[in-house]
This record gives C-alpha cells, structure tokens and sequence, in this order.
C-alpha cells in the first residue's frame, strides 16, 4: 500500500494535461504575484507546460558518481543529471537534483554501511549508472550491516512488490514503424527493379 | 522583383521558425536547449524578466523578430550568390514540404492530445469550486473545455483528419485549406480569450498559409472567377521512389507516435480516467477555524490549495515522503514549510482526512466532497428542455 501510494501520486504528476505555463500556474490557484519567479526557477510544477500541448516531462535520469560520508549523521552525493523525455510514472525527478545533495540522518546513506547501501540502490533505485562504479568515500567496510528502514527510499516497486516494468510502448512501437518502413523500401525496390528488368528483356 | 525577395523571406523565416521556435518534441527533446545555447544572448541583451523561450514571453517574440531580420540578411546576402537563383526554386519546394510535415505533425499532436482529454482537461477541485467570475478568461475557456468529452474528441478528430490530409499529395491542399480554418479559429480563441499562444499559433496560421500560396491564384480561379484551372501540381522530393516512399512512412510513423504517446506510455485513453491518487479532491473543513479556512484541495499535480472565507486561495507545493504518509507543503513565497503527517479514513460512509502538522503538532480536519458531482463536472445530455425538469 506504502509503495502503491508514494508510486501513484508521482504517477499523476507525471502524465501530464496539456496547458501554458500561465494556466498550469492559475490552475492550481497560484499567486500571479510569484508567477515569474515561478518561471525563473522552474518551480511548482511550470517546467513541463509549453504552447498548450501535453507536456515534455524531463526527467532526471541521475546517474551517482560519488557517496561521501561526512559523519554519522551527514553524507553528500554527487550526482550528474541525463535528462530524457520519458513519462516514467515512478521516478520523481525531484528526488535528484544535478550536481550534490548534502543528506542528513538518512537511514540509509548515513546509516547503511558500503554493501548494504548497493544492495538497496540496485534493487530499489533506478540510478542510470550501474552502482559498482560509484565512488564511496568515508565508509568503513563493516562486516555487520545494518538493517536499514527501506521504507526511507524511493520504492520502484508494485503493490505486491514485484520489480515494475519499464514502458516499453514507445520504444516497440518505434522498432515496428522502423521495419515496416524498411520492408516498404524492399517491396518498391524489386517492384522497380523488376519493371526495368522485364523492360529490358522485351525491349 | 520585390514579391520575389519578400517570398524567399517569408520562406527563409518559415524554416527557421521551425528549427528555432521551441515544441515539445518527444523525438527531439534538445531543441529548447539548443535554441538556448545559440539565443541566449538575446534576453540577456535586452534585460528580460523570462529568459526561455516558452509560449509568449518577451524572449519568444525577441527571438522571433531576430529570426525575421536574419532571414533578411539571408535573402540579401544570396544577392551576391551567382548560383543561389538556379537553386532558389528547389529551395523554395523543399520548404514548403518541411512546412507540410511540420503542420501535419503539429495538428496531429494536437488533436490528439484533444482526443484524449490532455490539452483540455477534467478541471482540477480548486478550479470547479472557484466562482466564475473570480476566474480570468484563459483559465475559464481551458476549464470549460475540459468539461466537455465530446467537443474535445470532436475538434481533436477534426484536427487529425486535416493531418491525415496534409500527408499525401493528392490530398494535400484540401487539408491545408482545413488547416487555415482550424488555425485562424485557434488563433481567434487565443486572441479573444487572452490565451498566452497567441504567438505560436499565429505563426502556425503564417506557416500553413505559406504553403498554400502556390495554390491560391488558382483556387481564386476556380472557386471565385468559375475558370476552368488546373491547382499547381505539388512539391515531391526529388529522391528516388523507393527510398521516398520508405522515407515517408517512416516519417508519417514518427509522427503518428509523437501523438500518440499518452496512451502508448499510460494504457489509458481518456486523461479522465487516470489514477489519481488517494488524496486527490476536494475537503470541507470540518472544524469552525479561527483563520477562516473554509476548504482544502489535493490538485493532480502536487499541490495542496487552502481556501479561506472571501474566496482567498493560497497553494502550497507538495513532496511526498516515500514511506510514513508524510508532505512537505512549501508555499509560493518559499518562506514558509509545513511538514504534514496525514491519515485517510472512512466515517458515517464519508471519507474524511486529517493533516496533521508535524511540528506544532495542529490538525486539519476535511471531509472529502465529490467534486465531480458538481453540475459542471456531470456527463449530462439532453435532447428535450423537458428532459432538465425531470
């Protein structure tokens, strides 16, 4: 239920309704007093809306380059940003900003040891990069792990908790326009080489 | 000599209109960013309060008047091109069938996003328990819109069709005279209803005029003068038969994704239908409140919106915790965030919920409204005044 309910609000935020950046801000009773610094600094929600069409929803692919533990209670993550346009329901792309996120007292960057922190990442995070090659600084390799509350990250999973699928409407249907088109060139091709070589033959 | 220059000029602006003006392309998502990269310079020059180029800001008009003076200089520029005039006529050709495609792909996703309720959608709770009149025309018009299934679906089809039109030669002036009509009623609307698209569909109309001008001396011919004319015979790339026609259709595809994204990516046809979540709605507030806080709103888009006595709204920005059903509630301004620990449970057959301020430890007490339920928001259709009585 936990994980249908955090993974369904980002569901609809990121299935977007078509609008201005003007009406997306007045839609939600916004105070045309913070309209342009609204704009200015991408925030409450103004980014995806442009000429009234359905948005453009970039989302932040982040790809973890760093995790340095501070201390006990605070770690920094560096992370770099790949911005693609997919509508992927269960990503919140204001779970990772570019460039580093300073975290404190969080169950599981401040508290997780090295292994446990990549175990929940591979399972749990959708990181573009794959999490071996992310640089730790400043963990201890402790034999014990903790358990860590995985509640505390941003759940990927379903209901039942199966892993989810990711879309793959598009990028099919992309693949089939792509062979269709190539089987539409053979078809016209021998069409025209065979008119030409029965041209020949009776010319 | 002159109606030649101002041709090749609108020509010239029309191509770079399209390369330069910022959609929401799903398959070429960097244009916004590449037209930052090259533009930038021009709302920093001129000190602009927005300075991306989206729908009718200062920076878009700058830009498009800067694009229309470089088609000047370009026009001028091939005045010293002794090979530009032997080459202009293939140019010109080539224009007006990136013109075509441009338009097709433009009504296509328009009207699809119409067809499935994602441009004019249901109205958020907020909106529906706004007065009317306390409303500016832009939100209205979208609202209203968004109330109605059939006039979506029934523009969005009509949008899709000139597309289809535009498409194929034989076709292809009866959809762009479809494509004007369209375009100068969106135009219209936007104008009379203060719609921040006034620019974008402005040059949607130029764009889609443009490439009906070879055609219009003869349909003045035919439909004004009654001759007996033959239309301009049509623009064809000039590429071999085969590869044109494999070319095309994987073009038109492209297109026809583009469109069709909301339900290749959601499984859902219909906006309305989506999942929203559980909070999302209207709320009664429950307590008689010293700070005269009447209502509250969950709006599809994280937002949490207050309404207090006089019909003031103040909206909060949402960000859910991941596990122990906590927001955090971060208003306009940004100096003021509240941290909400919130609970959802059914009473009496109601449904109510209670947001629970995790640092001063205040409660807000709602009851859920159906908000859908509001005359506005009802599917209803009748034939007969008779049939509103009953």
């Amino acid at each position: 239920m936990k994980c249908l309910l955090a993974t369904s609000f980002l569901f609809f935020a990121f299935y977007g309704n078509a609008q201005t950046k003007l009406i997306a801000f007045k839609s939600h009773s916004g105070n045309m007093n913070y309209f342009i610094s609204a704009i200015e600094s991408n925030s409450f929600d103004m980014e995806p809306h442009n000429l009234g069409m359905a948005p453009r929803k970039i989302v932040q692919f982040a790809q973890l380059d760093t995790v340095v533990k501070v201390n006990d209670s605070t770690a920094i993550l560096v992370t770099t940003d790949k911005c693609k346009d997919e509508y992927r329901p269960h990503i919140d792309p204001s779970i990772w900003k570019e460039g580093t996120d300073t975290v404190y007292n969080h169950p599981l960057w401040t508290c997780g040891n090295k292994d446990s922190i990549k175990d929940v990442v591979k399972r749990d995070f959708h990181f573009s990069n794959n999490i071996d090659s992310t640089v730790f600084i400043g963990f201890d390799q402790i034999e014990e792990q903790k358990k860590n509350d995985q509640d505390s990250v941003p759940p990927v999973l379903n209901e039942d908790g199966t892993k989810q699928n990711n879309n793959y409407g598009i990028p099919i249907a992309i693949v089939f326009v792509v062979m269709l088109s190539v089987i539409i060139y053979l078809i016209n091709w021998r069409r025209a080489h065979f008119k030409n070589s029965t041209f020949e033959q009776y010319a | 000599m002159l109606k030649n220059k101002i041709n090749e000029i609108l020509h010239w602006f029309a191509l770079l209109t399209i390369v330069f003006i910022p959609a929401s392309f799903h398959f070429f998502p960097f244009q916004q960013d590449i037209s930052q990269f090259i533009f930038s310079w021009i709302p920093a020059l001129f000190d602009l309060k927005i300075t991306d180029f989206s729908s009718d800001t200062e920076s878009l008009y700058t830009l498009v008047l800067f694009l229309m003076l470089i088609s000047v200089l370009i026009v001028v520029a091939h005045h010293f091109w002794s090979g530009w005039e032997s080459r202009k006529p293939e140019f010109l050709s080539l224009v007006r069938i990136i013109i075509v495609y441009y338009l097709a792909s433009r009504l296509m996703v328009y009207g699809f996003d119409k067809i499935f309720k994602t441009q004019f959608y249901l109205p958020e709770p907020n909106i529906a328990y706004t007065p009317f009149g306390l409303m500016e025309k832009d939100i209205l018009f979208w609202s209203v819109m968004g109330t109605s299934k059939l006039y979506c679906i029934a523009t969005g089809v009509i949008e899709v069709i000139a597309a289809s039109l535009l498409l194929f030669k034989k076709t292809r002036v009866l959809g762009l005279l479809i494509s004007v009509g369209i375009l100068t009623h969106v135009l219209l609307i936007n104008l009379g209803f203060d719609i921040s698209v006034k620019l974008y569909s402005f040059l949607l109309l130029f764009i889609s005029l443009l490439a009906l001008s070879p055609q219009l001396k003869p349909l003045y011919c035919l439909l004004i003068k009654r001759e007996n004319v033959a239309l301009a015979e049509e623009e064809r790339l000039s590429i071999k038969s085969p590869i044109r026609k494999s070319l095309k259709f994987l073009v038109i595809g492209m297109i026809l994704i583009e469109a069709i994204k909301f339900p290749l990516t959601t499984g859902y046809f219909s906006d309305d239908n989506l999942p929203r979540h559980e909070l999302h709605g209207a709320y009664e507030y429950e307590e008689p409140s010293h700070v005269g806080l009447e209502r509250f709103y969950f709006h599809r888009r994280n937002f949490l919106i207050f309404e207090f006595s006089g019909y003031h709204f103040e909206s909060y920005e949402i960000k859910f915790d991941k596990s122990d059903k906590i927001f955090t509630a971060e208003n306009e301004s940004k100096d003021h965030l509240i941290v909400y620990a919130f609970k959802l449970y059914q009473q009496d057959e109601q449904t109510f919920v209670e947001l629970r301020d995790m640092k001063t430890g205040h409660i807000i007490r709602g009851r859920k409204i159906e908000y859908r339920g509001l005359p506005a928001l009802k599917d209803d259709f009748h034939w007969t005044i008779e049939s509103y009585a009953k």
